[in-house]
């Protein structure tokens, strides 16, 4: 099927009653889930799932993807407002999001995560469907040991993201890296610090870990303050215009970020979350006053929102073409699929083309929903940070601690929240990087199980790691991530 | 745990609603398979020709399906579709409590240590779910459970990267036999593949030097297509798209019985080579607690049956590309006893238990 007959098929499919209703309800749904802490994007697509069930197979996936790229949105609701990221991906928005709340800046925040979020996800969709003939081929470049280099890639992230202390970064790094060592250790039986119990075998839910130490180390902080989570010294003087000005002035950063989220979300295994980190590392990394980043500057929330967008395109491309789902909440999209009949397959970027077409066309639609909703509605919620923080707590609390059982029905998961909650307290506290502690809490897992697999496939070669030339890349960005702070000035010295 | 427990009037109203909606309904991670149409007492559900649910009262409460996995996946997708016609069938709500994690062994525990009266089931899957008992020995007797019904069956195949050219499963030896092939693909170590594979090596003198354990069955395939396996282990219905398309070839199909999804390959039996039932066909199956009682598990067998035999299964069957099946609970106890019968025998368990190397 040619490119643009398919589209045509697509765009004729797509906009009919209901299913462009379908596609402004699962997006709306999607912001409301995402904006719940704990229940996010997987849940909440788990419990629509099953009502799917009497639609036809494509007003239904529509409404799934709807509510994956609208909580992708919602999730920086709570990050904003409350510093709990309603879904992984919008961990990185807390880091700026929620000090703007604090400065009185909650509605700018909200407007520039709307905006970002719509331009960025018009942009990698319609980039997406120019060149999906040739998207496959990306996905297939990427095996175990490029996924290994990913990972180590992040974990380099780490050097950009702290502030203060270096040695307290990387303790933090890994304390998370080691936390993920509990459970059954990857490709392979072995046991590790389960002590006998079920519930430990699958380690330490890392969603259970964001909720920790981001929703109940706020919690405990907040309750030594009094008033609101906005501070009374601030007027809250934001404008929605303002944001969507600050957005629209800052068009690098803003696609720049967007399309690493498209490009690590097309990378099975990473995830929103990574994206998430990714996008504001570098935003960090190529901004002239990086100390700026943590205090409230907008660009991190810009950088962190357009990322998480701009993944969710991506990450449909090894969902839709191989049947591998890249998150949780893919996974229960791919259950979606199957559960309608459609099967994931190479062919659904050949032959049945429009059908994805169709989903992609949904997306961009759907961005224009997210803009329409977050100017209208959302940016209203700005007055969340004047409710006296007495009410903002227990409430907080329960949606956690329920957020966190729902996860998988796991009594570990609320201890992991509850015991992460209270060291997170101390970590922020004493200035050890939160962030840093989640890159190592998500990528230590990815990275261990394909560095074994890799040295499987070369029978305990390293060499595996830079013979061919993405790998090559890869270690060569890593490095210079890692030592470019140090050479770079040296090495401009030397020219100069 | 059953978070829905309808009765009276609130449960009707529900079941209303639910029929009106014309939905399988979800609460949290609970499925709500509501009945349709009577009135909930358990008296004329049995219009199949079965007539046990009406004689002594059973089941007289809801009967509660505990999946071993998360929502949306292969055994919940398949669950979820025949729980509302098993509760038409039965009289009363059936709800799905998925309780995912330790390879299936937390869903399964959960279902083995509830009572055996016939209100908590579990639907996993064997020999896998028992592969993962005895690698890491549960204090429950799995072996015990007691059989409600077989629903669908799933062949696994060797699917290989075409430019590997591998004609069928006597080249594919060879090459392995010549060193041209060193690599073996399939799910993670110390799994059922990763047994499977080690069988395949001692009882059809497979040569393979070094296996590489991938993430799930699409995984699997992807690393078959990428090249970075030269053949992996998968299920028929996983690799059915990848093969149609061409972007891998279908190498050998495992089981005796063939596969239902492709029909027209002779399986590696037809070459010579040993059966190997009791690990390459993998059996979805509903099993209870040890001890539920006979006229109890024979009103679950039934209705298992009228749902698995429905009009409304054949057409999600044949919309979807799922297999459908039925076997009885006797079928679903020998074949758990046959794993661990025969599994011990073939396989070390304390070399899988030691495979991390």
């Amino acid at each position: 099927m040619s490119v643009i007959q398919a589209l045509l098929e697509a765009v004729a499919l797509l906009f009919t009653w209901p299913t462009m209703g379908y596609v402004v309800f699962g997006v709306l749904l999607g912001i409301v889930v995402g904006a719940l802490p704990g229940v996010g994007a997987a849940l909440g697509m788990a419990i629509v799932l099953p009502l799917t069930l009497p639609l036809d197979p494509i007003n239904a996936i529509i409404i799934l993807i709807g509510m994956y790229s609208g909580s992708m949105y919602g999730g920086s609701i709570s990050a904003i407002l409350v510093n709990v990221p309603g879904t992984g991906g919008a961990a990185a928005t807390t880091i700026d999001g929620y000090p703007m709340a604090k400065k009185g800046e909650a509605v700018q925040a909200l407007t520039i995560s709307a905006t970002a979020s719509a331009i960025a996800g018009l942009f990698t969709v319609t980039t997406l469907i120019l060149f999906s003939p040739v998207l496959i081929e990306i996905v297939l470049a990427f095996g175990s040991p490029q996924y290994f280099l990913m990972a180590i890639l992040g974990l380099s992230m780490i050097t950009l993201v702290v502030r203060g202390s270096m040695i307290k970064g990387l303790t933090a790094g890994a304390f998370g890296l080691m936390l993920t060592t509990v459970g059954i250790a990857p490709n392979s039986p072995e046991l590790r610090y389960t002590f006998g119990n079920l519930g430990l075998f699958d380690g330490i839910d890392f969603i259970a870990a964001l909720i920790g130490v981001f929703a109940i180390a706020e919690m405990i902080k907040l309750s030594s303050k009094e008033g609101g989570i906005a501070d009374d010294r601030f007027d809250m003087s934001g404008s929605a215009l303002s944001g969507v000005k600050q957005t629209l002035n800052k068009p690098v950063l803003l696609l720049k970020s967007g399309y690493i989220g498209m490009l690590i979300g097309a990378i099975p295994g990473a995830g929103a979350t990574v994206a998430n980190f990714f996008a504001y590392g570098e935003a960090v990394r190529s901004s002239k006053d990086a100390e700026s980043f943590g205090t409230g500057d907008p660009r991190g929330v810009l950088a962190a929102e357009a990322s998480n967008n701009g993944m969710i395109g991506g990450s449909l491309v090894p969902t839709l073409s191989f049947g591998i789902p890249g998150s949780a909440a893919t996974a229960v999209l791919l259950g979606g699929l199957l559960l309608h009949g459609i099967r994931p397959g190479p062919d659904l970027f050949d032959a049945e083309l429009a059908t994805t077409y169709t989903f992609l066309l949904a997306l961009l639609i759907g961005n224009v929903v997210i803009f329409t909703a977050g100017i209208s509605m959302v940016s209203r919620l700005g007055i969340v940070t004047r409710i006296n923080t007495d009410y903002i707590i227990p409430i907080v609390f329960v949606l956690a601690i329920i957020g966190g059982f729902t996860l998988s029905n796991n009594w570990i998961d609320i201890w992991t929240l509850m015991v992460l909650g209270i060291v997170g307290f101390f970590m922020v506290k004493y200035d050890y990087s939160i962030i840093a502690f989640l890159l190592g809490v998500i990528l230590g897992p990815i990275a261990e199980e394909n560095l074994m697999r890799s040295l499987q496939i070369s029978d305990g070669s390293y060499l595996i790691f830079i013979t061919q030339p993405l790998s090559l890349a890869l270690v060569i960005i890593t490095l210079l991530v890692v030592f470019g702070p140090f050479i770079g000035p040296k090495v401009k010295q030397l020219i100069d | 745990m059953n978070m829905v427990n309808d009765s009276g009037s609130n449960s009707r109203k529900r079941r209303q609603f639910l029929k009106a909606a014309g939905a399988v309904s979800a609460a949290g991670m609970i499925g709500l398979a509501g009945c349709t149409g009577d009135d909930g007492n358990g008296g004329n559900g049995g219009n199949g020709g079965n007539g046990g649910n009406g004689g002594d009262g059973f089941p007289e409460d809801d009967v509660e399906i505990i999946v071993p996995f998360g929502a949306g996946g292969g055994t919940d997708v398949y669950v979820r579709e025949f729980a509302p016609l098993m509760a038409d069938e039965l009289g009363v709500n059936v709800p799905i409590d998925n309780v995912e994690g330790a390879a299936s062994l937390r869903g399964t525990g959960e279902m083995m240590l509830s009572e055996a009266d016939g209100y908590t089931l579990g639907a996993f899957n064997p020999p896998s779910t028992p592969v993962s008992e005895m690698v890491n020995p549960q204090d429950w007797p799995l072996e015990d459970a007691t059989g409600i019904g077989l629903y669908a069956e799933d062949a696994v195949v060797l699917v290989g990267n075409p430019e590997y050219d591998i004609e069928d499963y006597d080249d594919l030896f060879n090459r392995y036999e010549s060193g041209d092939l060193e690599l073996f693909g399939g799910l993670e170590r110390g799994g059922l593949y990763h047994v499977m594979a080690l069988v395949m090596q001692a009882e059809h003198d497979l040569q393979w030097d070094s296996y590489v354990g991938y993430g799930g069955t699409a995984a699997s395939v992807q690393a078959a297509i990428s090249g970075e396996v030269p053949v992996a282990l998968s299920t028929d219905t996983a690799a059915n798209a990848a093969v149609e398309d061409g972007a891998v070839d279908l190498v050998a199909v495992l089981p005796s019985g063939g596969s239902q999804v492709f029909a027209d390959t002779d399986p590696v039996t037809e070459l010579g080579y040993d059966e190997l039932d009791f690990l390459v066909s993998l059996g979805r199956v509903v099993a209870g607690p040890p001890g539920i009682p006979d006229e109890a598990q024979q009103v679950l067998e039934d209705a298992l049956r009228v749902a698995m035999e429905s009009d409304e299964m054949a057409e999600w069957a044949e919309d979807t590309g799922n297999v459908i099946m039925f076997e009885d609970g006797q079928e679903v106890e020998n074949r758990i006893q046959a794993a661990y019968e025969t599994i011990p025998e073939v396989v070390d368990l304390d070399d899988i238990r030691d495979a991390s190397n």
